[in-house]
């Protein structure tokens, strides 16, 4: 191994960089002008696809929507942090998350076929209990504003990493960039795109490793190296990989895809038919794209890589280093850096259509019932405006990356329980929702941070669970789901009603 | 071999790339044409019949496991990774061809 010298790339200018993020965002935004030509004419269209998406574009869109930043780049770095437990523990509960959401999104479909936001179904589910519906709504936007900020920091990563390219100007045009193919499309660009992403995601990534274990000096070279240093990093029994993050991130992971509104509306979109064969496919056909990108940590450890002197103390830019410094050719970094903007530019599309729809479900529509249908379909596109410019505001204020992630997943998985208790449980009350969420972040957050992740995140949860439940058994509310089928169209307008903005 | 291409395994993968790459847009691009002919159509009317998600998702689970176990018992076993994200797309492909002969 010790033949194998790391070193930069003079080639890879700041400008490739640009010109690539660029590059990526034209092609899509040629796909997205046949989809608005083609299939986007009203509101329906934009944030909900008009339920008529089927299975191709359902597998490969959720297996793209799934594939954030974090799949590409933390593979790589959990598995350079902990060898192949490392790889484990961050691969197998991604997959399962998303097919474990089968059972709720069909619960979901069936009890509510005209549904859109996980808001509106809590509102229904409550009798328009205001606060329990605000608490959602407040949730599903952040949510959604999170996930931009995580894969916007991911795409600024990258360029800073391979290209030298300053990171503010890096995130500011990736946000440009997917901020004017998602107004013109909406959920039909996030899921076409998104597809044409899954491709992006899987065959570069296969060249790729083929031609960097080439450069690392191949897998026997590798292998060997790596099973030298011992460590168990080689065996998937490493208890630390386990309570170091991966029990956290499993728990994390299943609330982003039960509770996250960026899967919801994915369901509500999918042919009935398609929807449970979607979710397990998607689920099934994205294990690949960890587990071969995971490779990159194991080259990195198989070459000494160091976090602190090589990687800026930061073990998600081993990938973004590596693939810089190994002496690949340059359309290979490009290729690569196209595998990660991919995965970024799909994650924040789809969060952009979900603040979209719960935008104008749960905020617009309440507010103005008689709003036309062209007053609605312009409002669809404002919430995509404000969340990339909450978005850049907050990435350009330089917060550490894995830490905002783990925050995120914390504080989204206090809406687990009580949404889950919502669909299956008619003794839940809107207060035990309520109460539920609020105390559990209230509480759960400050044992997160005295004694630790895991503590915190199974405190959340316990709280978010009982509270509801105590309440519950306490009244003698029951819910009849059946008035769920009666809801209406949220999106089918009937008389104008002038808007202040007008 | 230092060529653009790396070499002759690079080279092997880059041309099933390509291959893979033709077919999965052909049939996306089938698929897309033929949503935007059916949009106004209403729906079949069938239910989510889909019953094999239990014990797919454990043979998903146990698979994805094995396979990064795998990587751990041998260095030739690195080259299963590299397969997988190939046959990724290809299952895409095949579920592009469901949707189009649905």
């Amino acid at each position: 191994m010790n033949s194998v010298q790391l070193s930069t790339n003079e080639s890879l200018t700041p400008w490739i960089g640009i010109t690539s993020e660029i590059l990526l965002g034209v092609l899509l935004l040629a796909l997205v002008y046949y989809v608005k030509v083609k299939l986007v004419r009203n509101t329906k269209d934009f944030v909900i696809a008009n339920r008529k998406i089927g299975f191709g574009f359902g597998v490969a869109g959720l297996i793209s929507i799934w594939t954030w930043a974090m799949a590409v780049m933390m593979s790589a770095a959990q598995t350079y942090s902990f060898g192949l437990s490392g790889l484990f523990w961050f691969t197998v509960p991604n997959g399962l998350a998303v097919i474990a959401a089968i059972p709720f999104v069909r619960k979901i479909r069936t009890l509510m076929p005209d549904g859109y936001t996980i808001p509106e179904f809590v509102k229904v589910r409550f009798d328009g209990n205001a606060v329990a519906g605000g608490v959602v709504v407040l949730g599903a936007l952040f949510g959604s504003l999170i996930e931009v900020i995580i894969n916007i920091k991911g795409t600024s990563l990258v360029i800073s990493n391979v290209f030298g390219a300053d990171p503010r100007f890096a995130a500011i045009i990736g946000l440009l960039v997917v901020l004017i193919y998602s107004i013109l499309g909406g959920l039909w660009a996030s899921i076409t795109t998104s597809a044409l992403s899954t491709l992006l995601h899987t065959v570069p990534s296969a060249i790729i490793l083929v031609a960097a274990l080439h450069y690392a000096g191949g897998v026997n070279s590798v292998w060997h190296s790596v099973a030298a240093q011992g460590n168990d990093l080689l065996s998937v029994t490493r208890p630390d990989a386990a309570t170091g993050f991966g029990i956290t991130l499993a728990l994390g992971l299943l609330t982003a895809t039960i509770a996250g509104q960026e899967f919801w509306q994915v369901a509500w979109a999918l042919k009935k038919k398609d929807v449970s064969r979607s979710f397990f496919w998607a689920g099934a056909w994205f294990y690949p794209i960890p587990i071969c990108l995971g490779l990159l940590g194991l080259i990195g450890l198989g070459l000494h890589v160091n976090v602190n002197t090589q990687l800026g103390g930061d073990a998600a830019a081993v990938g973004p280093y590596l693939i810089s410094h190994l002496g690949l050719p340059t359309w290979l970094v490009i290729l690569y850096v196209i595998v990660v903007l991919s995965a970024c530019y799909s994650v924040i599309d789809s969060a952009f259509t979900a603040t979209s729809s719960v935008f104008v479900v749960d905020i617009i529509k309440p507010l103005f019932p008689k709003i036309s249908e062209k007053q609605l379909f312009f409002w669809a596109k404002v919430p995509m405006f404000f969340t990339a410019i909450l978005a850049a505001a907050v990435v350009l204020s330089g917060v550490d990356f894995v830490t905002i992630v783990l925050t995120s997943y914390a504080i989204r998985t206090a809406i687990l329980i009580p949404l889950v208790l919502a669909l299956f449980w008619s003794r839940t009350t809107g207060w035990g929702f309520v109460g539920g969420t609020i105390l559990a972040i209230a509480i759960g957050m400050p044992i997160r941070s005295a004694a630790g992740e895991l503590w915190g995140s199974l405190s959340i949860l316990a709280i978010s669970g009982l509270v509801p439940i105590i309440i519950g058994l306490l009244g003698s509310f029951r819910f009849d789901f059946e008035r769920l089928r009666h809801i209406k169209d949220a999106t089918v307008s009937s008389e104008s009603e002038p808007l202040p903005a007008d | 071999m230092p060529t653009i291409f790396v070499s002759l395994t690079t080279l092997a993968a880059i041309g099933i790339g390509i291959v893979i790459t033709f077919f999965y847009l052909r049939y996306m691009w089938l698929v897309l044409q033929r949503v935007s002919k059916t949009l106004d159509d209403p729906d079949d009317g069938k239910s989510d019949g889909f019953a094999y998600s239990f014990i797919g998702a454990i043979i998903a689970v146990i698979a994805s496991s094995l396979a990064i176990i795998a990587y751990g018992v041998a260095p030739q076993f690195i080259y299963i990774g590299i397969a997988l994200a190939l046959a990724s797309p290809i299952a895409v492909i095949y579920t592009f061809r469901r949707e189009l002969n649905d």
